[in-house]
């Protein structure tokens, strides 16, 4: 794990960096204000992927009066600096800090992701060194990797050997290969007919 | 009983279905209608008071969603799921799906209803249509060339509907809209085009109210040639309102064109680019729809104009859509001259909905409507039960043919033909030898002699026998008898010869005018001429 410093950059506000890169902008308080301006959005609960410094959490909490976020990120430090500052909204957040891809699968946002499929919004800015493993964590939430559709399909009654049907090449998944699985493998299940709807949909 | 009708099409679309939902409300006065269509047409409810319950289908959010990396890969399966068992718990004894595409195929399949019809999906493949109107409009209605039926025909025959049209008002007229813009680039007509044409008739009509009419996202386009005061912004209702007998609207191919043939105003469409006035022109009687004859009209419905510049626009100057407006306001009878093609529609009970040539083709609206009436007779006896014998239809035509005594369409239609070519055989004949008096004549010039001579050789290389008209026949009887797999492609041959005829009678007569023009011209400067130089060259 790298290690993450703070550094005071004005009175009272502290900025995470973590190898020498700092975890969100000089101008933070724009940068968080436009993010969560591009996320606002009527759900009731979404995941983030991301808390570096925590300031865009705190705009989009501030934009949606009546959201739940989960932050989901792999570095307990950042957590430990954000809980220090005084949030509002602070009851509708929840940070969850994950750090391998097996711990995600054991964890129950993995149930809340299965139940419920949250939007999942990255602020990509606080990734630092994290890029790789925090983009996995994306993918899987979202449902767009093999290993989250074997998670997630099979509670949908989808089951079976699909997975050789299905090349990945580090992309991100999408309808037309569930299509693929439901054509070759559960022509007849009840809910076939809706992931082919689906696919004739995709523009 | 709960029958559930799917149309997930478009406005246009949908407002050609409502004489369906009409006919359906009439057939059957005790059923509840439901309509499931897309959400982006909500505003369109107020327009189909034959409808009990409407359902909207998020098209739009499901695609959003879709393309959005950021919702998971499930969530829209999950909600559509949701959507669907809601719509199964209404608990439909019937579902009829207007739509015909694989979208609302596949919507039916996942609804549940005791009796479904319509194009439907079953697993990853389809029903087979049920009958033989379905299998027609899947298989001819998509295909180029001109249809013989008109959408709301197509899809009213193949759910045993039968949608009634209604009239377009003549004027006069307290307002004239002008539809400035079309859904599509290669239907707009110039916006050059329509200012000069509002000059035109602000100018003509001082009492007429003449406005633009523009959507809202439209607007700022529309200000680069119109003042603000000169636009009318309307939403859908508004529209609707305007758009009575009191109103003219002069458009594209456009919704606002089926909102008017609903509301009963005037209308004159410009049908531009991928338009078919004979497959989507307002399905009402009375309205005029002009085209360009240019080869490459009607365009495929994808893509862009592929021409170095759009031909069909082109050939429709201003002067002449108010022409057209004058006309149509004052009863009169237009000649739109070359290049172009003036159709009215027209509805009655036994013919249904069909456009009719302004000023000309009789010929030709009289093939299409035997055609017609000899594909619905076929079409009603298959999908009454059972296929009839191959060929028998057009069997029973060349049996009327040879009677000779049935004065039906065809052969009126033929006769027409006929008569036709037995006077441009007339003509030829006097040209032809009108050519050689002439060539004998002056043989002294050369180059004019050859002129003719050429003219003559292209004549006869046209028909080649007396005998052709004949043969020409025979071949065709031959077709229908023994070749056709069954009267549709009997027709689809049939029409291709008969239009290879219409074009070389075309073309002869027009050789023939040139050599009686050049002939006369000879006839006029020799006449200047002594007669011993022209007897002694």
């Amino acid at each position: 794990m790298t290690s993450v410093l703070f550094h005071e950059v004005e009175k009272g506000t502290l900025f995470p960096s973590e190898d020498g890169l700092l975890l969100c902008s000089p101008r933070f308080r724009e940068e968080a204000e436009g993010w969560a301006a591009n996320h606002t959005t009527n759900e009731d609960h979404v995941f983030v992927v991301g808390l570096g410094a925590g300031f865009h959490i705190e705009a989009l909490l501030a934009r949606c009066p009546n959201l739940k976020i989960t932050v989901i990120d792999n570095r307990v430090s950042l957590g430990n600096v954000f809980e220090a500052r005084e949030i509002a909204g602070r009851d509708r957040l929840e940070l969850v800090f994950i750090e391998s891809i097996e711990g995600l699968y054991q964890h129950e946002i993995m149930q809340v992701a299965a139940a419920q499929a949250p939007q999942v919004f990255v602020f990509k800015p606080c990734f630092g060194q994290q890029e790789k493993f925090l983009t996995e964590l994306f993918r899987d939430l979202t449902g767009r990797s093999l290993r989250s559709l074997q998670f997630l399909l099979p509670r949908l009654g989808f089951g079976g050997e699909w997975q050789a049907k299905v090349t990945e090449d580090g992309r991100l998944l999408n309808i037309r290969d569930l299509g693929l699985v439901i054509d070759t493998f559960h022509d007849g299940h009840p809910k076939a007919s809706a992931v082919r709807i689906l696919r004739e949909l995709i523009v | 009983m709960k029958i559930l009708v799917v149309s997930l099409l478009r406005l246009g679309d949908l407002l050609m279905q409502k004489p369906l939902l009409q006919d359906l409300r009439r057939r059957r006065p005790g059923d509840e209608i439901h309509l499931l269509m897309n959400s982006s047409l909500a505003s369109a409810a107020d327009l189909l008071p034959e409808v009990d319950q409407f359902y909207l289908f998020e098209r739009d959010l499901i695609q959003r969603a879709l393309g959005t990396a950021e919702v998971p890969l499930l969530r829209p399966l999950m909600d559509l799921s949701t959507w669907i068992d809601a719509m199964n718990d209404i608990g439909f004894d019937e579902i009829l799906n207007f739509t015909h595409n694989r979208v609302s195929s596949y919507v039916c399949d996942s609804l549940n209803a005791p009796v479904k019809r319509g194009l439907l999906a079953e697993g990853k493949g389809f029903r087979p249509l049920e009958n033989g109107w379905l299998r027609h409009f899947n298989e001819r209605y998509p295909a180029k060339g001109r249809s013989s039926f008109h959408y709301a025909e197509y899809l009213g025959r193949s759910f045993g509907l039968t949608p009634q049209a209604g009239e377009c008002a003549r004027g006069p007229f307290e307002r004239i809209y002008l539809q400035l813009f079309t859904s599509d680039a290669k239907k707009n007509w110039a916006l050059a085009n329509w200012r000069e044409l509002f000059d035109q008739l602000s100018a003509k009509y001082p009492s007429v109210q003449v406005q633009a009419l523009v959507a809202p996202f439209e607007v700022s386009t529309a200000r680069t040639a119109f003042a603000a005061e000169e636009l009318a912004v309307l939403s859908l209702t508004e529209a609707a309102r305007e758009l009575d007998g009191g109103a003219l609207l002069v458009s594209g191919d456009t919704s606002m064109v089926h909102l008017a043939a609903v509301g009963g105003s005037g209308i004159i469409q410009l049908a531009l680019g991928s338009s078919s006035p004979d497959r989507t022109g307002p399905f009402a009687s009375g309205a005029w729809m002009l085209e360009s004859t240019v080869a490459c009209a009607p365009c495929p419905a994808r893509g862009a104009c592929h021409q170095p510049s759009h031909r069909c626009e082109e050939e429709i100057p201003a002067s002449k859509v108010a022409g057209l407006v004058a006309d149509y306001m004052g009863g009169g009878l237009p000649t739109v001259g070359g290049g172009l093609r003036l159709s009215e529609s027209r509805f009655n009970e036994t013919q249904g909905w069909f456009l009719a040539g302004v000023g000309g083709e009789a010929a030709h609206d009289r093939l299409t409507q035997f055609e017609k009436a000899v594909t619905s007779l076929h079409l009603d006896e298959e999908s009454g039960g059972g296929l009839p014998e191959v060929g028998s239809a057009a069997r029973l035509l060349w049996e009327s043919v040879a009677e000779e005594a049935r004065g039906d369409a065809w052969l009126a239609t033929v006769r027409v033909l006929r008569d036709q070519q037995e006077r441009l055989e007339g003509h030829q004949r006097e040209a032809i030898a009108g050519g050689d008096r002439l060539k004998s004549a002056c043989t002294n010039l050369e180059t004019a002699g050859e002129v003719v001579q050429g003219e003559r050789r292209r004549l006869q290389s046209l028909f080649a026998s007396s005998a052709e008209e004949e043969n020409h026949l025979r071949s065709l009887r031959e077709l229908g008898v023994s070749n056709a797999a069954n009267p549709f492609s009997f027709f689809g041959v049939y029409r291709q010869r008969v239009g290879e005829t219409g074009r070389r009678l075309d073309l002869r007569r027009r050789l023939i005018q040139q050599i009686s023009e050049m002939g006369g011209f000879h006839e006029q400067t020799f006449g200047q001429l002594s007669e011993s130089r022209v007897e002694a060259p």
